[in-house]
């Protein structure tokens, strides 16, 4: 087996979540419709585990993210995060309970440009999640930050120097040495390389995977690139338009998907190889508005295998066997392609 | 086939108050008719600029071709060499945008929001050929059909606002097209998109590319896109050409340690990798750039001679030039 990371205990289980956005108009500031940013997402993380989530621009996985993080404050649903075998469900939690909750989850966010305050240096950068909890204080605080930048890579003798300082690649280090300060559980990646050159990407992705296997951590690993998350992901769920629709282990995603809106995704990504061919699935028209999706099921006007009950009926995620979840009315009698199917060579 | 664009030993120096950045060093290329070359590399490489010295868009001061010749075959004729040319002179306007035509990364910000989409595609037409308003409309209208925008009747009086991204950038490429171009400049043009829209427009492209029987010059730093829509590829590191050959020779058989090293760093769809292997270190400081090769510092290969003297750019395989000591 591949998939080695992960202990089979949960640490991580949302069900139902939703976030939807008010829109606003008129001069008393009236809701007139909602963004379904986030409507009715259910998954689960294993310890230890990578979790990739995948989707285009405006598919809601950022909001994901930042919601179970209660960065944003969810709609409905619950995010339950297992604490010392309790389990906890921090969308019910207030601010003052969630403090300490705080420490078992971090975040890496994309832009290592506007993420890291240009005005502190960068020991104090990493220093600052120590110091809101208060943890280590002087000396023992310097000493961890020290450590800290060791870990991901970069000279402890850095600490006094600004961002601006540095390239993309390093100031990512340094966003993922401030993740890793408080000794963090859980890590959500949001788009950690999508900003890096490819030279630089591999560096930090291997650099990723080597501090998930030395402490311990889960990721779930926010990206829309197809390559780079097969890499490093154990399970794989696809989003599209505030839903998940597919979700199961990696290889199961590639080689047999079973949502039709997976396997366009799977040949629309540009393989590095001009002697590559394949039949490429065009999808028609662009993503739908989250004000107002589609009905039924939110893919059947783009979908190539629509029928008259995809307008109809909103399909269920639903187990279709060995753990692979699909929210689609044809997933048991659809024949889709993986990538397998289109490595061949005409 | 014959030579369309034939760039020689060109140099784009940027003259700023901290030194003199040298965002292309000496590069050398040629593009043939109805051919595709693909420009690959990293960000701050010279690709870019590489594609405004031809399209003479270098904003001068600070920038400036301080060497080198762009010859370009107008109507298969006697070359013109657009480096002698005004950038602001008759002929170049009577080429830039009529014959050699660019289409840029963000289609969010590289349309006017304050006009019409109709009207943005209208004054190319209006300012190069010789036709009335309503002809020029008809064409536009005509245009935005080809690119695959449904309703362009519609469509044509609409504002960039009212459009999603993929929809902006085909508008980019109908004004791009709408002359009939003998080059089309694509720099990044599919970044911004998400796959499924990017797919959309690469597939636009290549099609379009046949119909209208013209050259294309791919800038990206996507290699899967360069495979996709590339005949010949020059690969680019720090303002020089490190490698360049067919497309497939590129993939199969990348002779310069840059372009291995960038084949080995990309995590593949079609398998798992066990370890991605980086290319160790960071591009050097544009201001201060190493005496000999400037990816020696990052080179898992490198000697004596690599730190003292830039390699030549030299054919080691039939057709495929690489700027390395490693095959002397």
């Amino acid at each position: 087996m591949e998939n080695t990371n992960g202990s089979g205990r949960i640490l991580l289980e949302v069900k139902d979540l939703k976030k939807y956005f008010p829109v606003k108009r008129g001069i008393f500031r009236r809701t007139v419709a909602h963004v379904k940013a986030v409507d009715g997402v259910s998954f689960f993380i294993r310890e230890g585990e990578t979790l990739g989530l995948v989707g285009e621009s405006g598919c809601g996985k950022t909001t994901t993210g930042r919601v179970i993080l209660k960065l944003i404050e969810p709609t409905s649903g619950q995010v339950i995060l297992s604490r010392d075998s309790q389990m906890v469900d921090l969308a019910r939690l207030r601010p003052r309970q969630l403090k300490p909750l705080r420490r078992e989850m971090q975040i890496i966010f994309q832009d290592p440009y506007s993420s890291l305050n240009p005005r502190m240096t960068i020991g104090d950068i990493i220093a600052e999640p120590l110091v809101v909890h208060s943890v280590a204080r002087g000396k023992e605080r310097e000493a961890r930050v020290k450590e800290l930048l060791e870990a991901v890579g970069l000279n402890p003798n850095y600490m006094k120097r600004y961002p601006h300082e540095f390239s993309g690649g390093q100031r990512q280090r340094i966003g993922i040495a401030r993740a890793l300060a408080l000794d963090p559980k859980l890590i959500i990646c949001d788009e950690p390389v999508s900003a890096l050159d490819v030279s630089i990407q591999a560096q930090v992705i291997n650099l990723l995977q080597d501090l998930q296997k030395e402490f311990g951590l889960t990721y779930l690993f926010i990206a829309h690139d197809l390559s780079v998350v097969r890499h490093i992901s154990d399970r794989i769920a696809v989003m599209y338009l505030g839903r998940i629709v597919e979700m199961a282990e990696t290889e199961k995603i590639f080689t047999v998907p079973k949502h039709p809106y997976t396997e366009a995704l799977l040949s629309a990504v540009p393989v590095p190889d001009p002697e590559f061919h394949r039949e490429r699935i065009i999808l028609k028209g662009d993503v739908p508005s989250p004000v107002n999706p589609p009905s039924g099921c939110h893919f059947h006007p783009r979908c190539p295998y629509a029928q008259a009950i995809c307008s109809q009926k909103v399909p269920v995620l639903e187990d279709i066997g060995g753990g692979h979840y699909a929210s689609c009315h044809f997933a048991r009698e659809l024949k889709l392609a993986g990538v397998a199917d289109f490595t061949e060579k005409h | 086939m014959s030579a369309l664009i034939e760039v020689t030993d060109l140099k784009t120096y940027f003259y700023t108050e901290d030194g003199v950045v040298k965002a292309v060093d000496g590069v050398d290329f040629t593009i043939e008719h109805e051919k595709t070359l693909g420009v690959v590399g990293e960000s701050g490489c010279g690709k870019s600029q590489t594609a405004l010295s031809i399209m003479g868009l270098i904003p001068t001061p600070p920038g400036k071709i301080a060497a080198g010749t762009i010859k370009y075959y107008r109507n298969g004729g006697q070359p013109v060499d657009l480096v002698k040319l005004n950038p602001k002179g008759k002929e170049y306007r009577s080429i830039r945008g009529n014959e050699i035509a660019m289409i840029f990364q963000e289609p969010m910000t590289s349309l006017n929001p304050v006009y019409t989409i109709g009207d943005q595609i209208m004054e190319a037409i209006v300012l190069h050929q010789k036709v009335n308003k309503k002809e020029a409309r008809d064409r536009a209208i005509k245009m935005l059909k080809a690119v695959g925008i449904s309703l362009p009747e519609q469509r044509v009086d609409e504002y960039p606002h009212q459009m999603s991204g993929g929809m902006r950038q085909r508008v980019m490429i109908a004004m791009a097209l709408s002359c009939n171009p003998q080059l089309l400049v694509a720099d990044e043009p599919t970044t911004a998109l998400d796959v499924t829209i990017q797919a959309q427009i690469l597939e636009l492209i290549k099609s379009l590319q046949d119909e209208f029987h013209m050259a294309m010059m791919m800038i990206t730093h996507n290699l899967g896109v360069i495979a996709e829509t590339a005949d010949d590829v020059i690969v680019m590191y720090m303002g020089k050409v490190v490698e360049q050959a067919k497309a497939t020779d590129i993939f199969h058989d990348p002779l310069h340690p840059y372009t291995q090293g960038l084949m080995e760093s990309i995590p593949a769809l079609t398998k798992k990798k066990d370890r991605l292997k980086p290319i160790k270190g960071v591009v050097p400081d544009p201001y201060n750039l190493p005496k000999g090769c400037p990816f020696e510092p990052r080179c898992p290969h490198a000697m004596d001679i690599c730190r003292e003297q830039m390699p030549p750019l030299k054919d080691y395989k039939p057709n495929h030039k690489a700027a390395c000591w490693l095959y002397e």
